[in-house]
This record gives structure tokens, C-alpha cells and sequence, in this order.
């Protein structure tokens, strides 16, 4: 155990392994990752990143709903989620998961489709144990919880992940879940990307907490926080912890100091309500600049390979999103197929009364705004 | 070609002013890449290419002001010439259109609070063939309706027999029976609008206070009140009077004396429904004679009469006569009609005889002629039963599952307990239906 | 009188409360410094200050909770939740406190909170931000239930919630926020809870709606008026679920014969299912027609690409009005 039990929380400690600069500070503390393994989770970064901006800009032409970007948690994600083994292991999500959505398998074009508007995409494919965004707070460390506990009840040696941001610790049920994980020390791995808004509402005024990490003391469960920018740290800290929470000790809590550098979602004007100072002092610890700083030093990356990838990865994008346009067609039987097992005898009868008035009437089903 | 136009790109903005075009004709652009920059009230950003192609046509150049909707640049995506829109621009947003997620429709529109008013219907039927606007302003059950519609009858002639002067379904079925029946319905009062609540407790009606003491005349009695008050008295000490009703389905029999009334005519016979039913009760006490019997208290007997005397009950201007067709069992219908006829027109002159006023063994009362359905009669003692008949009405019955209109007739038996026990009582009137409603068998 | 929309009638009536009681204070996620995600309490906070004004963490069911007690200790609060599903939290307090404490403390605690709620869909919204369930609220005892639908109504009740000793619950349709505008009064006035207001006249069928779907019936019946122009249609704006105005519907149905109610919340056990019953039994005798109701199938409410199947629609309102018109009795 390098970091937990090790980091005080109370004494507001921090796990930080390189600073803004992709300097390494503490050497002993380097988690092992073979250059194929760094530059795969930097490439991941960088994709999440630039899907956030292609959202951006498609939202902008109106062909995405207002969406939550990732952009600014990239690390956090990225890092919480490389220990978690794809099929075993679970990941509960909150609504602002993009890069770890990417991370624990769920197709960009899923994900796209979701910001569509249509549910299919927030299904995970075959292989892939991941819960569809969650939109009411709190409720996906229940989830976890739950899915925690049939993993030990069963003991098929799988571990969750969950998380939500600092405006999310004040739901109630996050501690709620919390307390009962560490009552059944369950594999569970509660997470708080702590990006300092929610919405409007900055984290000094939604709690006075010393910080985030010390929530998770009162359940006894230990608790540690940890640089959210710095994807080193957060790799190595969440790796501990998914060993701790899978050898059977119990859950996790571990709060990411990270940034929001989006909006809340493509509809919120964060300018309105954030002071520009912090926000620009914010953009000199872009996660991704401190990794590729870090890797370009490592001698294993070059502006270059950077140019190639973003080539690359805008191509995918693309092409991710021209299936999605192509396939979000919805189909009236959706509405009413996934209520029940089976459709009640009064359901199929509405189904059946929708059915003949939008053959009748294809145009009502266009949506938009009439 | 595609038509890209100054999109409303969520902060709910109208118009804007162009400050730098960073695109020129003949540029291949990629979905995404920015086309110019725009400076709102709200916010400065790039307007990015929806779509692959080349810039064919610029509008707009910086500095120009540029308005939601209006299209800006035309891309040469290869899709031909029909225009795409790349969104549905909004004919006039209004202000800011703040939601953190999603959009508000916007709009400018000023709404009014005033209700649209229309006069009240009349109460006539509309041309418009989308509604049937029959039935209108009554009240009636939806099954009354229901029946109504499948009638053919206007609620509005129909009485009301139901609770708030409701129509029920037997109101419209007897409607339809009996048209001319029907009364016109009870309008409600006042002339204030429907339903307008009214203060019955200020009538615009006086009243005067009436306080006289109560007084009488004194009338003796005169030889039939003497008669009728002793024998009702006896009765009254003597019998235990026992009552069943029934109403009888008579349609044949009507049928069947609408077929001979002329050939009765014809023989100057007046054929009325009595001839039938003392025939019928006639038939029926020589097939169950143990109503036509007499009680003998003093030897705890029970005499069976051998003849079967029928008495008929006679309203006169001076009382009740009762006068008897004798030998009613062996006499034919138009017969017991000849003798129905001589023995009324005596009665009311008083010219009837003794042996025409004695030895009935069971009487029959026709108090439909006075407008009664039903009735108790009083047994005429020492006779041990009385068969009484109402006025004939028309009703809707079912037949074979079918609606038909027909002919009821009500019946009383009265039977003196002591000596008829009830269920023979009604066996006897079953009887007497029978015979009625196959009159056939009366004329063989 | 200024021509305001409804979110502006929204700030308006909140801005007069707190100007005319001073124990009134507004809060809710984001509702301070930004004045919440839809603008509602825009302004509020730079007037009054924080004290009065303030951002509530993500913590609903604290925040419903907390609102009771300030209102068993005499105070006003008016609590904006974000989304009516975002803020189901809340309902341990909703349903299990605060249509109760009355009760439980024989008339010495009242609790007349204020919970103000964006309602329904068709505003290209998340999961579950178009959510629309009024019934269950309408069920639970002790709880008033409005669902204002123009400006003018919107600052009226909202006042009148405020001013009232019960618990109230503002339902504020989200896809009207910005739709329109009316002329509304300035200074306090307040629309009267358990009034419904009858937007237009007719004789042969009534219509009964509530927010969102006020402005589809319009746009329905104007279609079918112009294609009938002997056929006139009642429409009326509930505006108030809970108490309802059962002496302006059965009137109305008393008139015409006939009932349609419309709304967006799912079909079964809904606020049509009590409007209809309760016609049922007051008005069995005027009917013409069987009172028949357009409404949400009971389904999860689709994502925004599948909300056109599930929402009423003029076009659906249209063929449901049309069905009941020409039913023979």
C-alpha cells in the first residue's frame, strides 16, 4: 500500500506524482505502465477531448441535444477506470463520463446516440458491464453498491466504480451508499471528480468541508485524495484501490481535485457565472498538456505523432457520428417494448391505437416543437 | 447544394453582427470547420460548416449585421440543388432563451386573456353534419338515449318518470308504445334560465288562512247501502282475504274480439272483454272446483258448489249490484254477453230480481272501468273467491328476444284463506290466463 | 401593466412576494447568483441579497425537509426544484411530511411551503427532465397542486400559493416558458386556487387541459371549427389540479354532453382518470357521448428522439374530439 492509509485526508494531503509540468515528483511513487500502456491512455484522453469539441460544434448546427462534456476530467476518468478489467468488473456512471465511458468499452457511437435523443445508445455492448448515464444525483452509488454486493454475495471477484462531481456529495444517498458498502465491506470504489462546479453553484458554497475526501472517513471506509489532472496519480491511487476493494477489504473513497474547463452542457453559459481569472489560471492544468509534456520528456511522443493522431482520431469521430446520424431513426415499438417483460393486455391496446394513428399521421411523429 | 443558414445556437439570440468571414468561394471545407465569426449580445463564436463541400456562395461580409434564419453560405455538398436546411431557424425569437439543458420554444406572440363567448345553443336540431344534435337538452340516462336512438323516439315528447325529472328506459319503451299517451314534459319552473337555482321560499302567490270548524250533512242509508255495508261488515268478520295480482299478456284475446266484435255486431251482441273473462272463469272453476266453494263453519265442512253461478260486480248511481250469470260454465261468450248487457241495464234501473241477485258461487269486479289497474277486492261472502280486472294498456313486452308492443291486462284474485290456500289461488288465475291468452279455446 | 412571459410572471410574482412579506425567502440548485437553469429567480438575489436568495446544494430531499421547518417556524420559503425529476429526493418530505404535519399536530404546525417545479416535455431535454406527474402529487392529502399555463395565471397563482396556509405545489410547464406573452398587472394580485378559467366557449364538447396542452387543444379545436363551423368547443384551463373546479367542468359538461380531457401525463391512474369518475357521477345523466380522454401512453417518457410518439399532439386531440362528436346516442 503506497497511498492508502498513507495520504491524510484531514490534513488535506494530496497524491500528486507530476506536476503541471509533467515533471515527476516523487519517483518511488511512478506507477509501473509500459510506454504502450501511457501513450494508449494519453490517446484516449486526447480522443475523449476531441469528441467533446465535435459535439460542440454539432450541437452547435443543432443535430445533438445539449450534452455534458468531459473536457477538463479526462485524467480522473481515464485513470479511475484503466485498473477496471472489461466483463468483470462494473462501471455506474454519472452524466458527465465521457472519457470513461470510452475507457471501459462503451462505442463512441453509442455514446453519440444517446446525445441524440435515443436510448439505444445508452446501452452497453456485449462484454461491457457499464449502466446508461445516470441523471438523477447520487443515485449510481446505490447502484454500485447493490452491484458490489452481488458480486460478494456471489464471489465472482468483480469491482464497481462509481462517481459524481463535488455538487453531487451533497446528495444524501451518495453517503447512504456509502455507509452501507463499508457495513458489508463490499468491492466498491466510490469516486468524486471534484471539478469545482455544479452548474452555477461553486464547490465553497455547497460545502465546508477541509475537502471532498473527508466525507468518506465517517463510514470508516479509507478515503484519499488525489491530483484529478494528474493521470499518473490517479492510475496508480485507483489501481490500489480496486486490489484493496477486490481482496476482499472493503470499498474506497477517493476524491479527484480536478477542473470543469466546459460548460455544464452545450446549453450553459458558464461565462455568466464563473470568474474568468480562475478559469484561465485553470487552463495551466489541462490534464492533457501536463501528460503529453510528460511523455514528449519520456523521449516517447513528438508534436508530430500528436498531428497523426488527431488526424486519425477526427476521422473516427466522424465516421463514429455519420453512423449515429444514419441509425438514430426510432421506431414507435421502442416507445412501448421495453415497459414489461411483456406488454400488458392495456398496453398492447395503446400500442395498438398508436400504431394506427401515426400510420395515419407520419408527420406528428417528426418532433421538434408543433 | 447546401444553404447554411445563421442558426439560433442556444442562447436564444436574433441577430448578430459578422466580424470576420474566414472562408472564401471555392474553399473545400469539412463538417466542423469554422465558416465565419459572429459577435451577439451574448457571446462571440464561430459558425462551423455542417457539411462536407466546397464554399460556393458567400452573403455576407464582416461587419454586417445578420438576423436568425437568414441564410449566410451556400455549400457545394454534391447532393444537387434541392436546399437543406441545417436547422429549423425560428420566425422570431424573443429574448434570451436561458435553460442550462435543453431549449424553450421562444416567441414573441402577446396573448389575450379575454375568453371567446358563444351564444348558448337553441334548442334545435343543427345542420352540421359532424354532430346529431337530436336529444339535446333533456335529461336522460345514456342507455335511455341509447334505447331512444334505437327506437326512433324524440326524447323531447317523453315524460320524465325518473329522479330530477330524468327520463328512464322504461319511459322511452313506453313512450313507444303508446304515443298518444304521453304527456308533454314537465317544464321546469320559472322563468329563469335552467338549472337557475329558485327561492321557493318567496312565492309570489298568496295564501289565505282558512279556519272553519269542521261540520257535516247527514245522509241515511239507503236499501243497497244497507245491503253493502252489512255485507262488507260480515265479510270483514268471516274472511281472511288473501290478494294476488298479475298482469296478463291479452294481445290474442284483444286480436281476437277486434275479429268477432263485428260478426257480434252483426247478431246485436255487444261483446266486451267481461264475456270473455267470466268465461274464462267460468272454464277455470269447473277445472279447479275447489275455489268454487263455500265455507260451513259450523260443520267444519267445505261445500263444493255443483253449479257454477257467476256474480259481476255493478257500479250504479245508487251502490254497488252485484247480479248473477247463472250456469256461466255452459253458456257461450256472445251468450254470457247477451246476459253481461240485460243484467247491467237492470241493475242500474233497479229492475233486477231476486233469484238474479242470489246463488253466486264466485263473483268477478270490473274495477278497470273506473281507471284502476290493480285493486283488492272484497270477497262477496259467503263466496270464497273474487277475480278482479283493470283497464287494458299497451307496453313494449318481449317476444321470442324481440321488442314487441302489446296488450296487458292487470288481474286480482281475492280468495278467502280460510278455505283457498294461497297457492291454489294462484293456480286458479294461471288458469284464467291460460284460457285467455289461447281465447281459442273459449269459442270451442 | 407590463407584456411579460411566463418565466418573467414566474420572477415577477417571486419579486412582489418578497417585497411585500419579509419572512419569504427563494431558494433551489443554481436559483441564487445565476437565478436558476430556466431564469426564474433571475435578479433575485442581486435585490435582496443572499440571505433571502441562495443556491441549495444537490441535497432535495434537505432542502424539501428544511423548507418545512422554516415554515412550522412561521416562515414563507419558496423552493424551486430544478426538474420535476431531479427532484424526486424530495418526495420522502413531499409525500411523507408536508401535506401531514397539520394534521399530526391537530392545526398547531402548518407548513405552508411553496415547492415550485418545470414540468413536461417538449424542450429537447435530458432523460427525465420532461417528466409529468401531477396525479401523485394531486394524491397525496394535505398537498394544494397548481399547474398555471399563461403569464397572467402563472404570477396570480404563484401568489396565491404563497399567500396560502397550505402547502402548494407550482407546476410550471417548461415548453410554455418563453412561448408567449400577456399582459400582466403590476404589483399583487393573485388568481384564486381551485378556479379553472374557460378560454373559450361552445356548445358541444368540453374540453378540459392544463399546461403545456392548452396551447395544442387551441390549435386542435380551431381545426376543427373551421372544418365544422356549426360545432362550438368548450375549453378549459384547470389551471388548479388539486383542489379542481368541479362546479365550472360539470356545468360545462352539463351543457354540452360531452368530455375530453387532455394531458401529457400517462394514461392509467391519472388526473383524467379523477376528472372523468367524477363526471361520471355528477354528470351521468347529460352525457352523450362516453367522456373519453388524449393523453401519454403508459410508458417511460421517451428520450428526445421518441417524445413526439408520447406527447398529445393538436393532430391526436383533433381525431380523439372527432371520435366523440360523432358517437351516436
Amino acid at each position: 500500500m503506497k497511498f492508502i492509509g498513507k495520504f491524510d485526508p484531514l490534513k488535506d494531503e494530496v497524491v500528486r506524482i507530476m506536476d503541471k509540468n509533467g515533471k515527476i515528483i516523487d519517483e518511488k511513487l511512478v506507477p509501473k505502465m509500459t510506454d504502450k500502456e501511457l501513450i494508449d491512455a494519453y490517446s484516449l484522453m486526447n480522443l475523449s477531448r476531441r469528441q467533446d469539441d465535435f459535439q460542440n460544434k454539432a450541437q452547435r448546427q443543432g443535430r445533438l441535444l445539449s450534452f455534458l462534456s468531459s473536457t477538463g476530467q479526462e485524467a480522473s476518468e481515464i485513470g479511475y477506470t484503466l485498473p477496471l478489467i472489461k466483463g468483470k468488473d462494473w462501471f455506474s456512471s454519472g452524466y458527465r463520463n465521457n472519457a470513461a465511458w470510452l475507457s471501459v468499452g462503451m462505442p463512441m457511437r453509442n455514446i453519440m446516440l444517446y446525445w441524440m435523443g435515443n436510448e439505444y445508445g445508452g446501452q452497453s455492448p456485449k462484454g461491457v458491464n457499464s449502466l446508461p448515464p445516470n441523471i438523477i444525483i447520487g443515485s449510481q452509488f446505490s447502484h454500485a453498491t447493490g452491484i458490489a454486493f452481488a458480486e460478494k454475495y456471489r464471489g465472482t471477484g468483480g469491482v464497481a466504480v462509481t462517481t459524481t462531481g463535488d455538487g453531487g456529495m451533497s446528495e444524501g444517498e451518495t453517503y447512504e451508499a456509502m455507509n452501507f458498502a463499508k457495513i458489508h465491506e463490499l468491492p466498491v470504489i466510490f469516486i468524486c471528480e471534484n471539478n469545482k462546479w455544479a452548474i452555477s453553484t461553486p464547490y465553497k458554497k455547497s460545502t465546508k468541508s477541509l475537502n471532498i475526501a473527508v466525507k468518506g472517513i465517517a463510514t470508516g471506509m479509507p478515503s484519499i485524495k488525489v491530483d484529478g489532472n494528474d493521470l499518473l496519480a490517479v492510475y496508480a491511487v485507483a489501481k490500489e484501490a480496486v486490489e484493496h476493494a477486490r481482496s476482499g477489504k472493503g470499498p474506497v473513497f477517493i476524491e479527484c481535485d480536478t477542473y470543469r474547463l466546459g460548460a455544464h452542457s452545450s446549453s450553459d453559459n458558464p461565462d455568466i457565472y464563473r470568474p474568468k481569472a480562475e478559469f484561465e489560471e485553470a487552463l495551466k492544468s489541462d490534464p492533457l498538456i501536463r501528460m503529453k509534456k510528460y511523455l514528449i520528456d519520456k523521449k516517447i511522443w513528438t508534436d508530430k505523432k500528436q498531428e497523426a493522431l488527431d488526424k486519425k482520431q477526427d476521422e473516427f469521430i466522424r465516421a463514429e457520428f455519420d453512423w449515429a446520424e444514419a441509425n438514430k431513426s426510432y421506431e414507435l415499438e421502442d416507445v412501448f417494448n421495453f415497459q414489461f417483460a411483456e406488454k400488458t393486455p392495456d398496453l398492447e391496446k395503446q400500442y395498438k391505437e398508436a400504431k394506427e394513428f401515426f400510420a395515419k399521421y407520419p408527420e406528428v411523429a417528426k418532433g421538434g416543437h408543433h | 447544394m447546401f444553404k447554411v443558414k445563421f442558426a439560433d445556437i442556444g442562447e436564444g439570440l436574433t441577430e448578430g453582427t459578422v466580424t470576420e468571414v474566414l472562408v472564401k468561394v471555392g474553399d473545400q471545407v469539412k463538417m466542423g470547420d469554422a465558416l465565419f465569426n459572429v459577435e451577439t449580445d451574448k457571446v462571440t463564436s464561430d459558425i462551423y460548416a455542417p457539411v462536407d463541400g466546397k464554399v460556393a456562395t458567400i452573403l455576407i461580409a464582416a461587419n454586417q449585421e445578420i438576423k436568425v434564419g437568414q441564410v449566410v453560405v451556400e455549400i457545394d455538398d454534391g447532393k444537387g440543388d434541392a436546399p437543406k436546411e441545417a436547422t429549423k431557424a425560428k420566425a422570431e425569437p424573443a429574448e434570451e432563451n436561458a435553460s442550462v439543458v435543453g431549449a424553450t420554444p421562444v416567441s414573441n406572440e402577446v396573448i389575450s386573456r379575454k375568453a371567446r363567448e358563444v351564444a348558448p345553443k337553441a334548442n334545435i336540431v343543427s345542420q352540421a353534419s359532424i354532430i346529431d344534435n337530436s336529444n339535446v337538452d333533456v335529461k336522460a340516462s345514456p342507455l335511455a338515449r341509447k334505447v331512444a336512438a334505437v327506437m326512433g323516439v324524440d326524447l323531447s315528447k317523453v315524460s320524465p318518470s325518473g329522479p330530477n325529472n330524468r327520463i328512464l328506459v322504461s319511459d322511452v319503451e313506453g313512450f313507444a308504445a303508446n304515443p298518444q299517451m304521453a304527456s308533454p314534459a314537465i317544464q321546469s319552473a320559472g322563468p329563469g334560465p335552467k338549472g337557475a337555482a329558485i327561492d321557493y321560499s318567496n312565492p309570489l302567490i298568496s295564501v289565505p288562512e282558512i279556519n272553519e270548524p269542521l261540520t257535516f250533512e247527514s245522509k241515511p242509508w239507503n236499501p243497497i247501502r244497507k245491503a253493502t255495508v252489512k255485507a262488507m261488515t260480515t265479510a270483514h268478520e268471516k274472511v281472511a282475504g288473501f290478494t294476488g295480482l298479475r298482469n296478463l299478456d291479452v294481445t290474442e284475446l284483444v286480436n281476437i274480439r277486434k275479429q268477432l266484435k263485428g260478426h257480434a255486431d252483426s247478431l246485436r251482441v255487444k261483446l266486451t272483454y267481461l264475456a270473455f273473462i267470466i268465461k274464462a272463469s267460468a272454464n277455470a272453476l269447473r277445472d279447479m272446483p275447489n275455489l268454487n266453494v263455500r265455507i260451513d263453519e259450523e260443520n267444519k265442512a267445505i261445500k263444493f258448489a255443483q253449479q257454477i253461478n257467476i256474480g259481476m260486480a255493478c257500479d250504479t248511481p245508487d251502490g254497488l249490484m252485484v247480479p248473477v250469470i247463472r250456469g256461466a260454465d255452459k253458456l257461450s261468450v256472445l251468450q254470457i254477453a247477451v246476459k253481461i248487457n240485460d243484467l247491467a241495464i237492470k241493475a242500474r234501473n233497479k229492475k233486477l230480481s231476486a233469484s238474479e241477485m242470489s246463488g253466486a258461487t264466485f263473483t268477478v269486479t270490473n274495477f278497470g272501468a273506473v281507471g284502476l289497474d290493480y285493486a283488492t277486492p272484497i270477497v262477496n261472502f259467503p263466496e270464497a273467491a273474487i277475480l278482479g280486472v283493470g283497464t287494458i294498456t299497451r307496453a313494449p313486452g318481449v317476444i321470442k328476444e324481440e321488442i314487441e308492443i302489446r296488450d296487458y291486462m292487470p288481474f286480482s284474485i281475492t280468495a278467502d284463506h280460510k278455505v283457498i290456500d294461497g297457492a291454489d289461488a294462484g293456480r286458479f288465475l294461471t288458469r284464467v290466463a291460460y284460457y285467455l291468452q289461447n281465447p281459442a279455446t273459449l269459442l270451442v | 401593466m407590463k407584456v411579460l412571459n411566463n418565466v418573467k410572471a414566474v420572477s415577477e410574482a417571486l419579486e412582489v412576494a418578497m417585497e411585500k412579506w419579509d419572512d419569504v425567502v427563494v431558494y433551489g440548485e443554481d436559483a441564487g447568483y445565476e437565478g436558476g437553469v430556466f431564469r426564474a429567480t433571475e435578479g433575485l438575489q442581486a435585490k435582496f441579497g443572499e440571505k433571502r436568495c441562495f443556491d441549495a446544494p444537490i441535497s432535495e430531499a434537505v432542502f424539501a425537509g428544511v423548507a418545512i421547518g422554516m415554515a412550522v417556524n412561521k416562515m414563507k420559503p419558496v423552493v424551486e426544484l430544478q426538474f420535476e425529476g431531479l427532484g424526486w429526493p424530495s418526495l420522502q418530505n413531499i409525500l411523507g411530511h408536508m401535506g401531514r404535519m397539520r394534521n399530526r399536530t391537530r392545526g398547531k404546525y402548518p407548513t405552508p411551503v411553496v415547492i415550485r417545479m418545470p414540468m413536461g416535455g417538449g424542450i429537447r431535454a435530458l432523460e427525465l427532465h420532461s417528466e409529468a406527474m401531477e396525479a401523485m402529487y394531486a394524491h397525496t392529502p394535505g398537498i394544494k397542486v397548481v399547474c398555471p399555463s399563461t403569464p397572467y395565471d402563472t404570477k396570480g397563482l404563484i401568489l396565491a400559493a404563497i399567500e396560502s396556509p397550505d402547502p402548494v405545489i407550482v407546476f410550471e410547464p417548461t415548453k410554455l416558458y418563453r412561448a408567449f406573452k400577456q399582459e400582466v398587472p403590476e404589483g399583487f394580485y393573485t388568481v384564486e386556487i381551485g378556479k379553472a378559467f374557460k378560454i373559450q366557449e361552445g356548445n358541444d364538447l368540453t374540453v378540459v387541459t392544463y399546461g403545456a396542452q392548452t396551447v395544442d387543444c387551441q390549435k386542435a379545436i380551431d381545426e376543427l371549427e373551421e372544418k365544422n363551423p356549426d360545432v362550438t368547443i368548450e375549453l378549459i384551463d384547470l389551471r388548479s389540479i388539486q383542489p379542481w373546479d368541479k362546479e365550472m367542468i360539470f356545468e360545462s359538461v352539463k351543457k354540452t354532453g360531452r368530455l375530453l380531457v387532455v394531458h401529457e401525463a400517462i394514461r392509467s391512474f391519472s388526473v383524467s382518470a379523477e376528472i372523468i369518475a367524477s363526471v361520471n357521477e355528477e354528470c351521468f345523466e347529460y352525457l352523450k357521448a362516453p367522456s373519453m380522454r388524449c393523453t401519454g401512453y403508459d410508458i417511460v417518457i421517451p428520450f428526445d428522439s421518441g417524445e413526439a410518439y408520447h406527447q398529445p399532439h393538436p393532430k391526436k386531440i383533433l381525431v380523439k374530439m372527432e371520435e366523440i362528436l360523432n358517437y351516436k346516442f
